[in-house]
């Protein structure tokens, strides 16, 4: 399927240090792409980019028709693109009920009672986030994502520092909205997870990017293996394989 | 795209209990320098809805909104309107009254 969000050879430097230098990213409707990466390797400027978040120093970012030398964040938004940052979305000022009313009236959502349901928040509706805790703030987050209905999700290490429940939850919703057609790309290190819960890999590293293909195929991939998984981190049947 | 009318009450209303809150501040050092607080200078007027204004983007980087007004695809224009309209809209309103007393 065509992707409906295409970031082609990005380049981006801060302070004289190049972090990527010719960077590509997919994000294809119906697909849970992940892009993997070591600590500081550029994946969150990446998809910062890729939100509108960061300006590149060169290359393009297209979403659906549209090419964008600089994309912007609420044009991006408009269009169908949700960004879940790796801190907190929803703000402290405001309840969670208040902050999905906001997504439901500028964009026509979803139903949020249906949605807090989904995602095991519905008891914690008219509390603020920061009395929450994080695995529930991450959900009330879901729920924000499900009441906008995007067509395109960015979620930067969604699973750090969530309790096993919590981003069981996570990739079901993440899944069910790649079945609905939504594109999403998500990162992260949770290897386990999420090459399980993945369609495609990604791999960043040394400033550009490789499409590795499905999981499976990705696990296979030597440099991938060496540089990133280690060697531990082998899958259960190539183990039973050798 | 336009902020819809929840989104824009929601902000206004915020920014303006903060200017509302920064103007009895100030409003205590202009009697303090001997200026009526309600017939201040234009300079003085725009120099307060600026200041105002900086106070409600320091709020919303302190509560890290920048991503959920991204997310609710409020870009800059809008954001500096939001910031701006409320204080603009108190400091008339003084202005006014100031007037009118004569």
């Amino acid at each position: 399927m065509t992707a409906l969000l295409r970031v082609e050879s990005v380049a981006k430097s801060f302070a004289g240090r190049r972090v990527l230098s010719s960077a590509s990213l997919r994000a294809v409707p119906g697909e849970l792409r992940v892009l993997f990466g070591r600590n500081g390797i550029g994946k969150s400027t990446l998809l910062k980019i890729a939100a509108g978040r960061v300006a590149p120093d060169g290359g393009t970012v297209h979403f659906g028709n549209h090419a964008y030398l600089h994309a912007r964040p609420h044009r991006l938004a408009a269009v169908g693109l949700f960004y879940l940052p790796d801190a907190d979305l929803l703000s402290s000022a405001f309840t969670v009920r208040h902050q999905l009313v906001l997504f439901q009236r500028q964009f026509g959502g979803g139903d949020i009672g249906e949605a807090a349901a989904r995602v095991g928040i519905a008891a914690r509706l008219d509390q603020r986030p920061d009395t929450l805790s994080g695995g529930e703030r991450r959900r009330a987050e879901l729920a924000a994502v499900l009441v906008r209905r995007p067509t395109c999700l960015l979620a930067d290490e969604p699973y750090r520092g969530l309790a096993p429940r919590d981003a069981e939850v996570l990739t079901t919703v993440l899944r069910a909205l790649a079945a609905d057609g939504v594109a999403v790309l998500v990162t992260g290190h949770e290897v386990p997870t999420l090459l399980d819960a993945a369609d495609h890999i990604t791999w960043c590293t040394s400033g550009t990017t490789y499409e590795l293909g499905p999981p499976a195929v990705a696990v296979q991939h030597g440099a991938f293996r060496r540089e990133y998984l280690g060697p531990w981190r082998i899958p259960l049947n190539s183990r039973e394989e050798r | 795209m336009l902020p819809n009318r929840t989104l824009v009450a929601t902000y206004v209303t915020r920014h303006f209990r903060l200017w509302a809150l920064l103007r009895v501040g100030l409003s205590g050092l202009f009697l303090l320098a001997g200026t009526d607080p309600l017939r201040v200078s234009p300079l003085t007027l725009g120099a307060t809805v600026v200041f105002a204004a900086v106070v409600s983007l320091v709020e919303l980087r302190r509560r890290r909104e920048r991503d959920l007004l991204g997310n609710l695809g409020v870009g800059a224009v809008a954001l500096a309107a939001m910031v701006m309209v409320p204080p603009l809209t108190g400091e008339l309103l003084l202005r006014a009254v100031g007037t009118f007393r004569g």
